[in-house]
């Protein structure tokens, strides 16, 4: 089999369990992690796998290759199906949904160029480091499109309007010291570094009672969407509960 | 030259509104305010406007706005196309208000905001209620509208207040290098992209994230996607014609 033969045929997406941590490293090393069909059912597929596992305690998210990944493969665009099929596609198999919505703890770590829905996935994330060299952008305007993986949501949520809104519209490219400051990653840490420290803080978490961190991850993130009275209630129900 | 205190004129997708009241420091009296009105109207039907630049002469931006003029916020804040401010003095009370309606705040180190309406006895009563904590947290956004103290421009920054920073003087080159910046993109996208940033924020996140996708799948319609992603795997810089 030739090289490129065997490569295409390594799956997109790499899923594996290590005793309560579930590892998932997307594997297109050759397109820099660009996002196609087979990655979307390969996520699809592993984040399905974690929601229905209660074994899962905790999950990290990687790119293998030189970047985390660059976002839709502007390549199967001229492929795609009619809007009206790539909408219906897009609700049927919720892979965006499913990441944001599993009760367990998601940690990415990221490197490279994290750049538009690869950007915007580690956003769905709970908790994020960053390699040094990593960058981040949103380049869809450029390209006649809007970032399609909910960062028009979360980014505004995280840092601010003003802040989104100068991401979003120009583009601009942000490191990973100026990542954290904006509170995008909690953390900076060596290229080499970084699978040894997150999957550290996924042991450390999958300790802890998976009820409790899911509660605590509801809790936070309905925070932006409801009235404080009704945050409040919910928050002293879960406690009381647990 | 027109003697009219609010100038708008158009080029090549952007629009540039300048308020040349320079005697009064900017403040938006009742015929600037009707005037601001009637260009947000004119830009917003325009439909070969893609970015909007707001700027004013002089060494203050704006020193605040008469009681009872016309409704120049929410005239500014249904522009559908991204304003750009270029902020180069100081905006105080309504002038702070009219630079938070713009989507970027491009400001020159000598730029001051200040919100001094609590001071004063009274509320703000154009967005900065609203505006503010959406921009820079709750608490900070607190901090400034009790105190009613000066936010500097090296503030402004860090908060995300500010969205650029230009040199003392330099603001309206800065703020005009980005709108050019921003012409030069889908001018579809860019309208697409503000909407669903501000007006998902005033929605729930699942709420928010529906929105995103119908006006991704809408723009996927367009021309001008098929042109920026033929412009990338080509190599070549892409031409959009907002459709």
């Amino acid at each position: 089999m030739s090289p490129a033969a065997r490569q295409s045929r390594a799956p997109a997406v790499l899923y594996e369990k290590r005793g309560a941590v579930a590892e998932i490293v997307l594997n297109r090393p050759e397109s820099l992690n660009a996002y196609d069909t087979a990655m979307r059912d390969g996520l699809y597929e592993a984040l399905t796998a974690v929601r229905d596992d209660p074994e899962v305690r905790a999950v990290v998210l990687f790119g293998n290759g030189r970047a985390f990944s660059t976002g839709g493969d502007l390549r199967e665009f001229g492929s795609a199906p009619s809007p009206v099929a790539a909408r219906a596609i897009r609700w049927q198999r919720d892979v965006w949904g499913t990441l944001w919505n599993l009760s367990q703890p998601v940690l990415a770590g990221v490197h490279g160029a994290v750049v538009g829905g690869g950007f915007e996935m580690m956003l769905l994330c709970d908790h994020c480091t960053a390699a040094s060299d990593a960058r981040f952008s949103l380049p869809e305007t450029g390209l006649g499109m809007i970032p399609g993986v909910a960062g028009t949501q979360t980014l505004p949520r995280l840092i601010g309007s003003g802040r989104a809104l100068d991401a979003v519209l120009r583009g601009t490219s942000i490191d990973a010291r100026r990542a954290r400051e904006l509170g995008l990653v909690q953390k900076v840490v060596a290229p080499a570094q970084l699978r040894r420290r997150v999957h550290r803080l996924a042991e450390d978490l999958a300790q802890r009672r998976p009820a409790l961190l899911a509660s605590l991850k509801r809790l936070v993130r309905d925070a932006s969407d409801l009235p404080i009275d009704v945050g409040l209630a919910a928050e002293r129900r879960a406690a009381r509960s647990l | 030259m027109s003697a009219r205190p609010v100038r708008l004129r158009r080029t090549a997708g952007l629009a540039e509104v300048e308020i040349a009241s320079a005697a009064s420091g900017n403040c938006i009296d009742v015929g600037i305010a009707q005037e601001l009105c009637a260009a947000a109207e004119e830009i917003a039907g325009d439909e070969a406007v893609s970015v909007v630049l707001l700027s004013t002469r002089g060494r203050s931006f704006c020193a605040g706005a008469d009681a009872n003029s016309p409704d120049w916020a929410a005239a500014l804040a249904s522009v559908p196309q991204p304003v750009i401010a270029a902020v180069q003095g100081d905006a105080i009370d309504e002038g702070a208000e009219l630079a938070l309606l713009a989507d970027l705040r491009v400001c020159a180190r000598s730029a001051r905001f200040r919100f001094s309406h609590i001071a004063q006895g009274r509320l703000p009563s154009h967005g900065a209620t609203q505006r503010l904590p959406r921009a820079v947290g709750r608490m900070r956004a607190l901090d400034i509208l009790l105190s009613g103290r000066w936010v500097g421009a090296a503030e402004a920054a860090r908060i995300g207040l500010a969205t650029a920073i230009a040199p003392a003087g330099g603001a309206l080159p800065a703020a005009r290098r980005i709108a050019i910046e921003l012409a030069g993109k889908g001018p579809l996208a860019t309208r697409y992209a503000k909407e669903a940033v501000v007006a998902g924020s005033d929605m729930t996140l699942a709420q928010g994230i529906r929105l995103e996708q119908d006006l991704y799948v809408l723009l996927q319609t367009t021309a001008d996607r098929v042109e920026g992603v033929d412009s990338f795997l080509e190599r070549r810089r892409p031409r959009f014609r907002g459709r």
